[in-house]
C-alpha cells in the first residue's frame, strides 16, 4: 500500500471529526453534543500518551549519546537519563502527593526552573542598554513608548510626575491594545483557515 | 542560613554561572532540568488521565478505554513500519483540537475584538471619542499591514500609507510589549536574589 | 570604547552588578516607595469582594513554578482573599502540571485546613493535558471529565460537586496564568458561557492579553508583582509583591537612566567621527 494511500484514512478521519465538533456546537442537537464530549474526552486520553513518545525518543536520543561516547555530550546525557528515570519512578509509584516527591519538586525543580527564567534577566539589561540608541524613525518610536512604559511601570516615576500613570495607561489601553488587536485578528483568521484546510482534507503537513 | 534552601542556592548559582561563559556546573544543571522537567510532566500526565480513566472503568464505564485506544494507537510511532497506524490517533487529536480552537477564536479573537473595537461607537467624551479612533485607525491599518503584503500592483503602491502608519501602530505595540518585558524579567530575576539572600541567611 | 579598555563584556558584569544591587538593597532595607493603586486591581477586588459568600469558584492555577515570582504575589492574594470571603473553590490546572502542586503548597501555606473543609469547602483536581480540549470538557461536563479528584476520591463522595456540573455554575473563573491559560478560558469558557474571568499573568504577556480585556473576554487582568503588590495592599496582607516595589522602583530608573547614558555617549562618538 502506497504511503498516501496509508495516510488517506487518516486524513479524512481528521476532517470528519473536526467538521463533526465543529458543526456540533451550532446545532445543540443533545445526542451530539454527548457524542462530541466523548470525543474530547478520547482525545484528552490519546493526546496524554504523546508524552510518552516525547519521553521516549528523549531517551533514545540520549542513550544513543552514551553508547556512541559522543564527545563532550555523554556525561550529561547519563545525568539527564539518571534524573529522568529517579523522577519517573518516584512519580509513578509514589505518586506526585507523596513527601519525597513535593521535597524534590520544592528544593530541587523549583530552583532550577526559576533560575532559567531568572536567566534571561541579565540579557535584557545589557540588550537594552546596548540596542536602545536612535539610529532610526523606527527605532525612535519603538523606544518612545518602551521607556514611557517603563516609567509607568516603575511607582517612583509616579511620585516625580503623576501624569506617567495616564500616559502610560493610554498606551497600553489604547495604542497597544489597537496594534495587538489587529494581530489577535489576522491570527485567528489564519487559525479558521487553517481548520477549514484540516476540513477539507487539504492540511497535510501534519501527516509527516 | 536555611540549610533547606542550600540545595536550591546552588542549583541557583550553577545556572546563573552561565552569564560569566558556557561551563560544566552550568551543563549538569540544565541536563538534571530538562531530564526533571520530562519525567515531571510525564508524571503529572498520567496522575491525570488516572482520574480521567481509572474513574469511570472503576465504576464500570468501559468508554474511556477507546481514548486508551487511541493511545495506545500513537505509540505505534516508535515502530517505523507502523508510522503510518499513528496517523490515525494524532488525526482524532488534531481533529477535535483545532475544531474546539477555531470555535472558540471565532467568538472571542474575531467578534469579540471587532465589537471590541467598534464598541458603543465615536460617542462619549472628548477623549473617548478620540481613543476609539485612535483605536478604529490603528486596527485597520495595523490589519492592512498583515494582509497587504504586496505592496505593489502594476507598478503602482498599494495602500502604502495605511500600511505605514499600521507599522508604526504596531512598533509602539512592540515597544509596549518590551517595557513590560523588562519588568517581568526584572521580578523574576528578583525572586531568585531573595531565595538566595535567604539561603545565606541575610533575609529571613 | 575600545579606548576606554571597557570591553562589552566588562560592561556587561559592571551593569549586572548594579542591577543586583538594585535589587539587593531594597531587599535588606526597604525604602517603602509609595505605589498607586491602579483601576485594575481594584476592579479584581471588587468582583471577588461582591461575589454573595459561598459562590463557587474555578481557580485555574496554570502557572509553572518557574513563573511564579511573577504571578505568586497575586495568585496567592486571590487565593487569600477567595478562602477569607469563604467561597467554595475547585482548583484544576488547565495548561501547566505544577498546577495542583502548587495549589496543594497555597493550601499548606495559608493553613487552609484549620478554617475551611476539604470535599465541602474546596477541592483540587489533578493536571488534565489536552489544553483547549481539557478546558472544553470541563466546561460542559465536569463529571465526565474528571472520574477522580486529586487525592483519588470518587466525585459522589465531595459534597462540593453535588453543585457542579460545568461552566454555567461557576459564578467567577480565576486563572494564574503563564502559559495560555487565559487565552484557553477567554476563547473557550468566555465564547459558549460567557464565564467572568479574573486573569493574574505575567507582566510580559499583559500587553498581549490586553485586547481581551478591552473586548470583554476578561473582566479583570492583573498582571505580574506589580498588581500583584497593589492586591496584598487591598486585603491587607503584605507579601512578596509588596516587598518587590522597591527593586521595581529602583531598576526602572536605573535602566531609563543607563538608556540616556548610552544614546548620549552614541550621539557624542557619532557627532566626533562625523567631525
Amino acid at each position: 500500500m502506497s504511503k498516501y494511500l496509508k495516510s488517506l484514512g487518516a486524513l479524512y478521519f481528521a476532517s470528519a471529526i473536526a467538521l463533526f465538533i465543529f458543526i456540533e456546537y451550532y446545532l445543540a442537537v443533545p445526542v451530539l453534543s454527548a457524542a462530541s464530549k466523548e470525543l474530547q474526552g478520547f482525545a484528552i486520553t490519546a493526546g496524554g500518551f504523546a508524552i510518552v513518545l516525547g519521553f521516549t525518543e528523549m531517551a533514545r536520543l540520549h542513550l544513543t549519546r552514551i553508547r556512541k561516547k559522543t564527545a563532550k555530550e555523554w556525561p550529561f546525557s547519563i545525568c539527564l537519563l539518571v534524573a529522568l528515570g529517579v523522577i519517573t519512578i518516584l512519580g509513578l509509584v509514589l505518586t506526585p502527593r507523596h513527601w519525597i516527591y513535593q521535597t524534590l519538586f520544592g528544593n530541587v525543580y523549583t530552583p532550577l526552573d526559576s533560575a532559567m527564567y531568572a536567566l534571561t534577566g541579565f540579557y535584557i539589561i545589557s540588550a537594552t542598554f546596548r540596542a536602545f540608541r536612535i539610529r532610526s524613525m523606527d527605532m525612535l518610536i519603538f523606544m518612545i513608548p518602551a521607556m514611557l512604559i517603563l516609567m509607568y511601570n516603575g511607582p517612583i516615576f509616579a511620585a516625580v510626575w503623576e501624569g506617567f500613570g495616564p500616559l502610560g495607561a493610554w498606551l497600553v489601553d489604547v495604542a497597544n491594545t489597537a496594534a495587538l488587536r489587529a494581530y489577535r485578528i489576522t491570527a485567528a483568521v489564519g487559525a479558521v483557515v487553517f481548520t477549514v484546510r484540516v476540513i477539507l482534507g487539504i492540511e497535510r503537513r501534519w501527516l509527516g | 542560613m536555611n540549610v533547606a534552601l542550600i540545595p536550591g542556592a546552588i542549583l541557583t548559582i550553577m545556572i546563573f554561572s552561565y552569564i560569566i561563559k558556557d561551563n560544566l556546573s552550568f551543563k549538569f544543571a540544565e541536563s538534571l532540568f530538562v531530564g526533571y522537567t520530562i519525567a515531571h510532566q510525564l508524571v503529572m500526565t498520567v496522575d491525570g488521565l488516572q482520574s480521567s480513566v481509572g474513574g469511570p472503568l472503576a465504576k464500570g464505564n468501559f468508554v474511556p478505554i477507546i481514548g486508551v485506544l487511541f493511545g495506545i494507537v500513537i505509540l505505534t510511532r516508535l515502530i517505523p513500519s507502523l508510522r503510518y497506524v499513528s496517523l490515525w490517533g494524532i488525526a482524532l487529536v488534531i481533529g477535535v483540537s483545532t475544531a474546539l480552537f477555531t470555535r472558540g477564536l471565532l467568538g472571542s479573537d474575531i467578534m469579540g475584538q471587532i465589537t471590541g473595537t467598534i464598541g458603543a461607537g465615536i460617542v462619549g467624551t472628548g477623549q473617548q471619542i478620540f481613543d476609539r479612533i485612535v483605536m478604529i485607525i490603528g486596527v485597520l491599518t495595523a490589519m492592512s499591514y498583515f494582509i497587504f503584503t504586496e505592496t505593489t500592483v502594476g507598478g503602482r503602491p498599494i495602500f502604502q500609507y495605511p500600511r505605514s502608519i499600521g507599522k508604526y501602530f504596531l512598533l509602539i505595540g512592540f515597544g509596549v510589549g518590551y517595557g513590560m518585558t523588562f519588568l517581568s524579567r526584572m521580578a523574576l530575576l528578583f525572586g531568585r536574589v531573595v531565595d538566595l539572600l535567604r539561603a545565606i541567611g541575610i533575609l529571613a | 570604547m575600545s579606548k576606554s579598555g571597557l570591553t562589552p563584556a566588562r560592561m556587561n558584569y559592571i551593569l549586572w552588578a548594579i542591577f543586583l544591587a538594585f535589587m539587593i538593597i531594597p531587599a535588606v532595607r526597604p525604602i517603602g516607595i509609595p505605589f498607586p493603586i491602579g483601576p485594575e486591581a481594584k476592579h479584581a477586588y471588587e468582583l471577588v469582594q461582591n461575589l454573595p459568600e459561598g459562590s463557587l469558584v474555578f481557580f485555574s492555577v496554570d502557572a509553572s513554578i518557574g513563573g511564579w515570582a511573577e504571578v505568586g504575589p497575586g495568585g496567592e492574594a486571590l487565593f487569600q482573599h477567595v478562602m477569607a470571603k469563604r467561597h467554595r473553590v475547585v482548583f484544576v490546572a488547565l495548561t501547566a502540571p505544577d498546577g495542583p502542586l502548587i495549589a496543594e503548597q497555597m493550601v499548606n501555606k495559608y493553613h487552609v485546613k484549620d478554617t475551611r473543609k476539604y470535599g465541602v469547602d474546596y477541592v483540587i483536581f489533578p493536571y488534565l493535558p489536552g489544553g483547549v480540549t481539557a478546558a472544553m470538557a470541563m466546561a460542559d461536563d465536569f463529571w465526565k471529565a474528571f472520574g477522580k479528584d486529586y487525592y483519588g476520591s470518587p466525585l459522589d463522595t465531595l459534597p462540593i460537586m453535588k453543585d457542579v456540573h460545568g461552566a454555567k455554575d461557576f459564578k467567577l473563573a480565576i486563572t494564574l496564568d503563564n502559559n495560555a491559560g487565559t487565552e484557553t478560558l477567554a476563547t473557550q469558557w468566555w465564547t459558549k458561557y460567557k464565564t467572568v474571568i479574573i486573569s493574574q499573568t505575567m507582566v510580559m504577556m499583559y500587553s498581549w492579553l490586553r485586547p481581551y480585556k478591552d473586548g470583554g473576554q476578561v473582566e479583570a487582568l492583573l498582571s505580574g508583582a506589580r498588581h500583584g503588590a497593589e492586591y496584598e495592599y487591598l486585603i491587607k496582607s503584605p507579601g512578596a509583591g509588596m516587598a518587590s516595589t522597591d527593586m521595581i522602583s529602583l531598576t526602572h530608573a536605573g535602566m531609563v537612566i543607563a538608556v540616556i547614558i548610552s544614546n548620549s555617549v552614541y550621539y557624542f562618538v557619532r557627532k566626533g567621527e562625523k567631525k
